[in-house]
């Protein structure tokens, strides 16, 4: 019998074990998993838990940088422009409701501080088009850094890159699959159990363990970066 | 513990581990300085151009330590400036709730919020959360057929 | 002699009740649960719940190890189900809506396969033959066991198994909705192409549910205090419209009952509701918590959808 033409538009999405069916015609884009935690640490926030906040400032801030670095060239006042943006959000955090992102909520916080920043100083800010705002929904492309280098940072950072990427080549072969998984094919814990055929608490363990094995070898080039910084 | 920091950098923790983590106050800034180690080793891995470590967290939370709490919206004063706000603000609280009082008693309003309110409308019910519990449950082929039509 | 002839009498009398009343009751209700999807049978069924009421026009056939049926409303919008394997259709003047069948089990398919899980929840009886449709019919009643769910009563084909008949009752015995066959006929054989009728193969259909497997891991919720007797049997996330949230419904059962736990984010503008009512049969409490609104929604007692919404903790 001649199959059916059918148009997958719609957003259900279902979740059951009994059921694992062919998903290439999905068209909606995946939902960011982090949503859930950002939502958790939202509402300690609002309740008055300032380290809760604290958590989402260490989550957000550099790529609030990355941001504003777009914007803003000197570093400095990219930093008073992200701290800036952080305590409006903080100030602001008992009206979010949650109907978009926390992290679109404070990225357009962020725009909006660099670009009356850049007012101030007699600057004209550049106009962010619709596709630049729309961006901001997927923080994956804010992967370039438009900062003032000097040869000095340039070569740190190569150090760094060596130094991470020689030990993950010397990491045991599971713990290197695990956080390979993770951090380059941006896989959640259960995909890579299965792919792994392990326990979801054996891959939090694996990921654990070779981001301790790294930051071990990482710990004397930071400490002599920051002395240098 | 640390653990579990790991498994907070990729969102991958429940709810019991992050209460269990923000109660260790003592230990936030530790929890901090490993995330910020992660967020190193993933953007190497990630090709992204590397920010040597900054201590930008603890400035922006000192910062904000300086801040008044924030409560749902309502500003609850920190310590420093509590005599003067309360001071301020009582009596026009007062005067509110005297107000509401003799509106609900002379008008017959019923003052609930929605965390007392017991009595709920059929109105109130979205028809699409009828529509999806019998769309996946329905044994009625009444509810099946209707949800068929308005679910379009 | 003549008392050990008496005796054999005696035996060959009794021993055929003595065996029926050897096999184990719950059997019956797989048998019936197997018939509903193995048999060839084409009727028209008659259901009632609360003020409503309505005619089908049913036929269902097993070709080659699959299930089909064909279901036709008789009273309003010519409305049309039909069922291939697990896909179901459903036609209006509309257009076509296309489904993946999980949980539903439309009548007269609306026992389980797995009937242990009833074995914990409800208490089996029989109750007395009668005739429902020109066939001879026994009644099969599951009593709860406590006050969590509602009261089934079967009537079951006495030659074939099938379910002609269905009333769900609450502990007063008022009836909370009921179906039954009013003509029924069997062992016709079908062809495939009468359920495919409907569909126009050169026509491109907008399908309104993907089905998708998206892992949902961050169950940011947890349950405690369930009401006895429920498990969980899935899980379904949708957009909320416009919006980039998602909400949840969470499907608990217990085998014949159904009840829906709906987790979603407040969005700005909506106020948070808060307490029970019921619409037709359906029981639904709500309850806010940590800007979710939590409903539960199921035809079941209102005691049991209040102990749902109030099972979620974040």
């Amino acid at each position: 019998m001649q199959p059916l033409k059918v148009v997958y538009d719609n957003s259900t999405v279902y979740n059951s074990s009994n059921n694992k069916l062919d998903n290439s015609k999905m068209e909606i884009k995946p939902v960011n998993p982090d949503r859930a935690l950002d939502q958790k640490l939202v509402v300690k926030a609002q309740k008055g838990d300032k380290q809760a906040f604290s958590l989402l400032v260490e989550k957000y801030q550099l790529k609030l940088y990355r941001l504003i670095s777009r914007m803003v060239r000197d570093q400095s006042e990219i930093e008073d422009i992200v701290q800036d943006s952080f305590i409006k959000a903080y100030r602001a955090i008992g009206n979010f409701r949650g109907d978009s992102a926390f992290y679109t909520w404070l990225y357009r916080i962020g725009i909006n501080t660099a670009k009356n920043h850049l007012v101030s100083l007699g600057k004209r800010p550049k106009a962010m088009d619709a596709n630049e705002i729309e961006e901001m929904e997927n923080y994956e492309s804010m992967s370039e850094l438009r900062v003032s280098e000097t040869p000095e940072s340039t070569m740190m950072s190569n150090q760094i890159a060596e130094t991470v990427n020689g030990a993950i080549q010397n990491l045991p072969d599971e713990l290197r699959e695990a956080i390979s998984y993770r951090e380059i094919d941006g896989l959640c814990y259960e995909e890579i159990s299965e792919l792994m055929d392990c326990p979801i608490g054996t891959v939090r363990s694996r990921i654990f363990r070779a981001r301790e094995t790294i930051a071990e070898k990482l710990k004397p080039l930071i400490e002599t970066t920051n002395k240098r910084w | 513990m640390n653990e579990k920091i790991s498994s907070l950098f990729d969102s991958e923790i429940n709810n019991k581990e992050v209460d269990t983590l923000l109660s260790k106050k003592n230990k936030m800034a530790g929890v901090r300085s490993s995330m910020s180690d992660y967020q190193l080793i993933s953007d190497v891995l990630k090709k992204k151009t590397i920010l040597p470590k900054n201590n930008l967290t603890d400035k922006i939370m000192s910062a904000i330590d300086k801040e008044p709490t924030q409560m749902g919206g309502f500003v609850k004063a920190n310590s420093s400036n509590t005599a003067v706000m309360s001071f301020e603000i009582l009596p026009v609280l007062a005067s509110i709730a005297v107000l509401i009082v003799i509106a609900s008693t002379a008008f017959n309003i019923e003052v609930n919020s929605a965390s007392t309110s017991q009595f709920l409308a059929k109105e109130d019910i979205p028809q699409e959360i009828i529509n999806a519990h019998h769309a996946a449950t329905a044994n009625n082929m009444n509810y099946f057929i209707q949800v068929g039509d308005s679910a379009k | 002699m003549t008392f050990f002839k008496k005796l054999l009498t005696l035996l060959f009398l009794v021993f055929p009740l003595l065996s029926i009343a050897m096999e184990d009751p719950w059997l019956i209700l797989e048998k019936s649960a197997k018939a509903s999807q193995q048999l060839n049978y084409e009727g028209v069924f008659h259901s009632q719940s609360s003020s409503e009421t309505n005619s089908t026009h049913v036929i269902h056939a097993n070709i080659d190890n699959k299930e089909y049926c064909l279901l036709k409303m008789l009273d309003g919008a010519p409305n049309e189900v039909f069922c291939s394997g697990d896909m179901v259709y459903v036609t209006s003047q509309e257009g076509l809506l296309i489904k993946k069948r999980k949980n539903q089990f439309l009548f007269p398919s609306v026992l389980p396969s797995d009937i242990n899980h009833l074995k914990k929840n409800y208490q089996l009886s029989f109750g007395d033959k009668k005739r429902i449709a020109d066939r001879m019919a026994q009644l099969i009643v599951l009593t709860a066991k406590d006050n969590f769910r509602f009261n089934y009563h079967i009537w079951i084909d006495d030659k074939n198994f099938l379910p002609l008949k269905l009333v769900v009752t609450d502990n007063i015995n008022k009836v909370i909705e009921q179906s039954t066959f009013t003509t029924i006929a069997f062992n016709k054989q079908f062809k495939k192409d009468i359920f495919e009728k409907n569909i126009n193969l050169s026509q491109i259909y907008i399908a309104k549910n993907k089905f998708v497997e998206n892992y949902v891991s961050n169950k940011f919720w947890s349950l405690r205090d369930l009401p006895s007797g429920f498990k969980e049997v899935d899980l379904i996330s949708r957009r909320v419209n416009g919006l980039n949230l998602l909400d949840y419904q969470l499907i608990f059962s217990d085998g014949l009952a159904y009840v829906s736990l709906f987790i979603r984010p407040i969005t700005r503008g909506t106020e948070p509701k808060e307490g029970t009512v019921t619409i037709g049969s359906t029981n639904i409490s709500a309850r806010y918590q940590d800007g979710y609104q939590i409903m539960s929604v199921g035809i079941v007692p209102p005691e049991t959808v209040k102990t749902f919404s109030g099972a979620i903790e974040f």
